[in-house]
């Protein structure tokens, strides 16, 4: 292997996302999260629960350097960086297009679809000066008024759509 | 020789370290809290522990996924308090009893729970918030803290049976320390919450009135809730529940409940604080 240049790494930042995305075509697995049957065989029963995305052994293989970006903001030099400018900081990652562009948007809950563990994607909220209740709120697409009223009240009780897909007439199975 | 004098179930929201951390604490929102959780600490200050045994789940904080124990055993003198991202909480360094930690780990590990030993960690809130709750706010621990780690970040964590015979061998092992020590066992973490998804805000006060019952009574019947059963009836993340059965248990089989406190909400979770003594 050649050693980098003095100047640091040169690639465009195109050409690091064609290689990205070439490997993603290769591996065939990283742009989304295949059918279950693809690494699975069984269906998991937890799928069941409505509006939950257990981080599983699926989502931590397709979710692992999204995840590890997230851990990175750790440290202060990194907040700093990402900052400044946020898609050459997530260019440091080999991030699908959809686990950037759900970074880029702050789009909470397609984060989680992409293989986001939500200990790791609330960093990047911290890092916007939110708190875990105000996600908490976007996710469920609840003003944060009403979220925190919600809360108040005892939380969001158990109901049988709730409770199981098979009851959720926007969520069958 | 050592024995365990208490068991004490906590959960850990970080929201009620920040209250403690930024003086708001005595707020219409955190009173009622803070006023149900007196009586846990006078009545651990009356138990005076030597040592506590403390088990809890990291939070991207010391762990991360590069490398996921199931149980983590911290062997070190001082565990830093970590950089959550918004500086250290202000809160003494956790002073450990390596002697004791080792001693745990040898006999856990030939008793078959595979312990991974961590000889340097920082320790985050899941850690230091049931101890600023039990308490209070202090220059020094007046005990020292073993921490033991359990990953319920990356599914699937340990089963409630597992954890609940983890508990078990560390009671035999306690039990088998030559020195005079008391000792103590937090479990914590839950209850019912859900931080995630468009479920997000999930409470099951039914679900969390059965499992404080359960821990009490009857913790052979908490063991068979599946993961699946946490998840969907106590919220996706009132799986740390299972940490709680770690701690009950170390409590050997009947206990009597010293003092019981649920409330909701603290931030996005329904809390819980149980404090155990073995008969």
């Amino acid at each position: 292997m050649q050693p980098l240049p003095a100047g640091g790494f040169s690639l465009e930042i195109e050409t690091i996302s064609a290689i990205i995305e070439l490997a993603a075509q290769y591996r065939g697995t990283l742009s989304t999260l295949p059918n279950r049957e693809d690494f699975m065989a069984a269906p998991r029963d937890y799928e069941d629960i409505p509006g939950t995305y257990v981080y599983d052994a699926e989502r931590g293989r397709v979710g692992y350097h999204l995840n590890m970006f997230c851990m990175s903001l750790n440290d202060p030099e990194n907040r700093k960086a990402f900052k400044a400018n946020e898609a050459t900081y997530l260019d440091r990652f080999p991030l699908t297009p959809e686990q950037k562009q759900a970074v880029l948007k702050r789009d909470w809950l397609g984060m989680l679809k992409v293989g986001g563990n939500i200990y790791y994607t609330i960093k990047i909220a911290f890092c916007d000066g939110l708190t875990f209740q105000d996600v908490a709120g976007m996710m469920c697409s609840m003003p944060k008024e009403e979220y925190g009223k919600m809360m108040l009240a005892g939380g969001r009780v158990p109901t049988p759509q709730n409770l199981s897909k098979a009851n959720s007439p926007v969520e069958k199975k | 020789m050592a024995r365990i004098v208490g068991g004490i179930a906590c959960s850990h929201v970080p929201a009620i370290g920040a209250a403690l951390d930024k003086g708001t604490s005595g707020n219409p929102y955190w009173t009622p809290y803070f006023a149900g959780t007196t009586p846990a600490r006078e009545w651990l200050a009356k138990l005076k522990p030597d040592v506590a045994i403390l088990i809890y789940n990291d939070h991207a904080n010391a762990l991360s996924l590069e490398m996921i124990p199931t149980f983590l055993l911290g062997t070190a003198a001082h565990f830093p308090v970590a950089d959550e991202g918004f500086g250290p909480r202000p809160v003494p360094p956790v002073h450990g009893h390596p002697k004791l930690a080792w001693h745990l780990v040898e006999n856990l590990i030939l008793d078959e729970f595979d312990m991974t030993i961590a000889n340097e960690m920082p320790v985050d809130h899941g850690l230091t918030v049931p101890l600023s709750v039990t308490c209070g706010q202090v220059d020094r621990w007046p005990f020292q803290v073993i921490p033991l780690c359990v990953n319920v970040i990356q599914y699937p964590p340990p089963t409630g049976v597992r954890c609940f015979k983890l508990g078990q061998a560390i009671r035999r092992a306690v039990e088998d320390y030559p020195e005079d020590l008391r000792v103590v066992v937090y479990g914590t973490g839950g209850m019912s919450h859900q931080l995630q998804g468009e479920r997000a805000g999930f409470v099951n006060q039914e679900f969390d009135t059965m499992f404080l019952d359960g821990m009490v009574n009857d913790p052979q019947k908490l063991t068979q809730l599946s993961h699946t059963q946490y998840m969907r009836e106590s919220g996706s993340e009132g799986i740390e529940m299972v940490m709680w059965l770690a701690m009950r248990g170390a409590l050997g089989g009947k206990v009597r409940e010293a003092y019981r406190f649920y409330h909701v909400p603290t931030s996005n979770t329904a809390s819980g604080l149980l404090c155990l003594e073995p008969t």
